[in-house]
């Protein structure tokens, strides 16, 4: 008898299990097993040392009572709220200028809004770094020069969390305006005479032909940027190691500290644990609500 | 036919090595790796006494490498015991000792070296040889410690009509000749420049204890942030920034860098700083005692420590013999010398070298006299993240002003008894 498996793969069942065999160790080794680990980890007292010792729900009991959790909760969804929205905004706003603008002036442009995507992250935090700096860096030196007064950047509990929001909504937007030009290169020419000769108006046009039949990539940026925004880490360790105070403790990095600066695995695993799901859920969430208001042009 | 004597081959050849490898190779140096933070001149100084230690005996092989701050090493060696690949020695900030301590028999417990004739113990600085001792237990020998001084600019105190040979002795003083200088400048001048981050924890112990205050109860080792004394202190600290408008806190690189600059009158810093203070300076700089506080006078010392992990008698052997030599007199006056760390033992300061140097800088000397009120920095499992705990009060206090200096403590004690409760 042979099993469903076999029925599509003919006699190459082997053949299949060999070329999967890399990809499905490495997985399994790099990411399913430190997954499950992690969950069991969650439910242990464990100090990379001694350990690990088994004390159940006790890391998840702290979790809701934590001061410093609910705040790296608050940060991180503010945090997520603005980037991914100016993202997509100022992601969408590129697209359009540069489609607007013809194939070979694009061109140029995609590579300059693109570029800072391909910069070392680290690299790009440290420039930033010296832009924002109070005394000698140049943001502050704009805002003198057109009379207003200093801000204190990334020294000031009020606009460190803006500003790393700004130099992410910098990084990110060259790479959603390239995935929006894409998006908008897929659809038909026609529909723009159609229009045209119904004497709809460029914004028109853009309203009620781009946008709408955009649906299935701007679901995909949506899905994809929450998640990344989720997951922000290097900007915050660079910048400003979650300070002043705690003003820009994402959970990410609540994570790390308390896995790799205070030694506490256990408890570390729990909140990843506990914001794995989280965003698992917000995913699936997402991505239902969104179906549902999505037009995938006759392929659906 | 081929393939099998290729096994046989191979077989032959693999227990060959195996029993090769078994027999005692008395010839063969032991290898010690050797853990350093900081770098700097510090970083130079080392690198340059492990060449010379290895080119002066062939038994011993001392690899050394450097791994940071105090803190990234800390790390490494944290994750290198859990992996269980140690290495022999690593250099380790005071009050990160106790995280280690949980681990049993990792830790070599140097009693059972010191008491040689050949070290001397007794010629080692007894508060240093404390701070090193945990339960009783040596297992933390001092290497480069150091304590917080007190700097002024002398041509600054002349200008604004302060007396340059009487730097301020009481907070009092402290806070008048802060108020005196940034007055005289008009806003170009900061009285005092304090340190914040990374130490900020090290510039309160200093506060703290000289009102009277702590971060943690001596004997329990429990919080007492929020202590009579310490909220005076932070107070104190806030008054000078804040409320007199005299004083600025900036991260330890940038109050270097004031000081440096003539822009600050007065700093506190530690006796490492003094070698790169005097390279930049074009003014005098003079060295004085802490201010003494409404309850005592008070310096805070702490610094690099060696501590050694188990590998075994014959290589544990091999890594004291090499802590030996780190520490010898020679060595340690060197130490002060080039970097202005403290000389451990008190024959160093007896040396020609150390007697000359002192002479021509009086200003290092002064380092040394301020060591007999020297308290060590506290030290405790969770202290990275009491370090953290505090660095937000000063956060939210004194840069922010989003809460008081009282509300900031209160939360602080709040979030350090949770902290050495888990």
């Amino acid at each position: 008898m042979r099993t469903r498996v076999q029925h599509i793969l003919g006699k190459d069942v082997g053949a299949a299990a060999a070329f999967l065999m890399p990809a499905m160790v490495i997985l399994g080794l790099f990411v399913f097993l430190p997954l499950a680990r992690s969950v069991f980890l969650s439910f242990t007292r464990w100090n990379l040392l001694v350990g690990p010792e088994w004390i159940g729900l006790a890391h998840y009991r702290r979790l809701f009572t934590s001061a410093r959790f609910w705040t790296a909760f608050r940060v991180t969804a503010l945090f997520t709220v603005f980037s991914v929205g100016l993202t997509m905004f100022f992601g969408l706003l590129l697209a359009l200028l540069i489609d607007g603008v013809g194939m070979r002036a694009g061109r140029v442009y995609q590579t300059v809004f693109f570029l800072p995507t391909m910069i070392s992250l680290v690299i790009l935090a440290a420039v930033w770094l010296y832009v924002l700096q109070p005394q000698i860096g140049p943001a502050n030196a704009l805002l003198e020069s057109i009379g207003l007064p200093r801000i204190g950047w990334l020294r000031s509990s009020q606009w460190a969390l803006p500003s790393i929001i700004g130099m992410n909504v910098w990084r990110n937007a060259g790479y959603t305006m390239i995935i929006f030009l894409a998006g908008m290169q897929a659809i038909p020419e026609q529909l723009y005479e159609v229009a045209k000769m119904d004497g709809a108006s460029l914004m028109r046009r853009i309203r009620s032909v781009t946008i709408p039949l955009l649906g299935p990539t701007t679901l995909f940026v949506f899905v994809v940027s929450v998640i990344r925004s989720f997951l922000v880490f290097t900007e915050v360790q660079v910048l400003t190691g979650g300070g002043p105070g705690d003003s820009t403790l994402v959970m990410v990095y609540y994570i790390w500290q308390e896995g790799f600066r205070y030694y506490r695995a256990g408890s570390a695993s729990a909140i990843a644990t506990f914001f794995f799901v989280f965003v698992l859920i917000l995913s699936i969430a997402q991505m239902k609500l969104s179906e549902r208001r999505t037009h995938y042009m006759g392929v659906k | 036919m081929k393939r099998a004597l290729m096994c046989v081959m191979v077989l032959v050849f693999c227990a060959a090595s195996l029993f090769g490898g078994a027999q005692p190779e008395v010839d063969e140096p032991v290898a010690v790796d050797f853990y350093y933070a900081l770098g700097g001149v510090l970083g130079e100084l080392v690198e340059e006494l492990v060449a010379e230690y290895n080119e002066m005996q062939d038994e011993v092989v001392v690899n050394a490498s450097f791994h940071g701050t105090y803190a990234e090493t800390a790390n490494k060696v944290m994750a290198d015991l859990a992996g269980r690949n140690h290495p022999h020695l690593a250099m380790v900030s005071l009050g990160n000792v106790p995280q280690f301590l949980d681990v049993e028999g990792l830790v070599v417990d140097m009693n059972q070296f010191v008491d040689e004739p050949e070290f001397d113990v007794d010629d080692v600085i007894p508060a240093l040889r404390e701070a090193g001792t945990f339960d009783g237990r040596f297992i933390a020998m001092p290497t480069n410690t150091s304590t917080q001084l007190f700097y002024y600019n002398k041509d600054m105190f002349e200008e604004v009509g302060l007396d340059p040979d009487n730097p301020p002795a009481t907070w009092e003083e402290f806070r008048d000749a802060a108020q005196i200088i940034s007055d005289h400048g008009d806003g170009d001048y900061y009285g005092f420049a304090a340190f914040g981050t990374p130490f900020e924890h090290w510039l309160l112990e200093y506060f703290f204890w000289a009102a009277g205050g702590d971060i943690l109860d001596g004997t329990q080792g429990q919080p007492v942030i929020d202590s009579p004394g310490s909220i005076e202190a932070f107070e104190f600290l806030n008054t000078l920034v804040n409320v007199d408008e005299s004083s600025v806190l900036v991260p330890y690189g940038d109050s270097l860098d004031l000081f440096g600059a003539g822009q600050a009158g007065m700093l506190i810093a530690s006796t490492g700083s003094l070698g790169e203070l005097r390279a930049r300076a074009d003014f005098e700089i003079g060295t004085a005692p802490n201010p003494a506080g409404p309850e005592r006078a008070v310096t805070s010392m702490g610094g690099g420590f060696l501590m050694m992990f188990d590998h075994g008698e014959a290589e544990n052997q091999a890594a004291w013999d090499f802590v030996r030599y780190m520490v010898n007199t020679e060595n340690t006056a060197r130490m002060n010398i080039e970097t202005g760390y403290m000389p451990i033992r008190f024959s160093a300061a007896e040396t020609e070298q150390l007697q000359e140097f002192w002479e021509q800088t009086p200003q290092a000397r002064a380092a040394i006299d301020g060591l007999p009120g020297a308290r060590a920095r506290y030290t405790h499992t969770a202290l990275t993240e009491m370090h953290d705990i505090l660095a937000r009060a000063v956060d939210n206090a004194i840069l922010e002003q989003n809460v008081t200096p009282e509300q900031a403590l209160r939360t602080a004690q709040r979030e350090a008894v949770e902290a050495v409760g888990r």
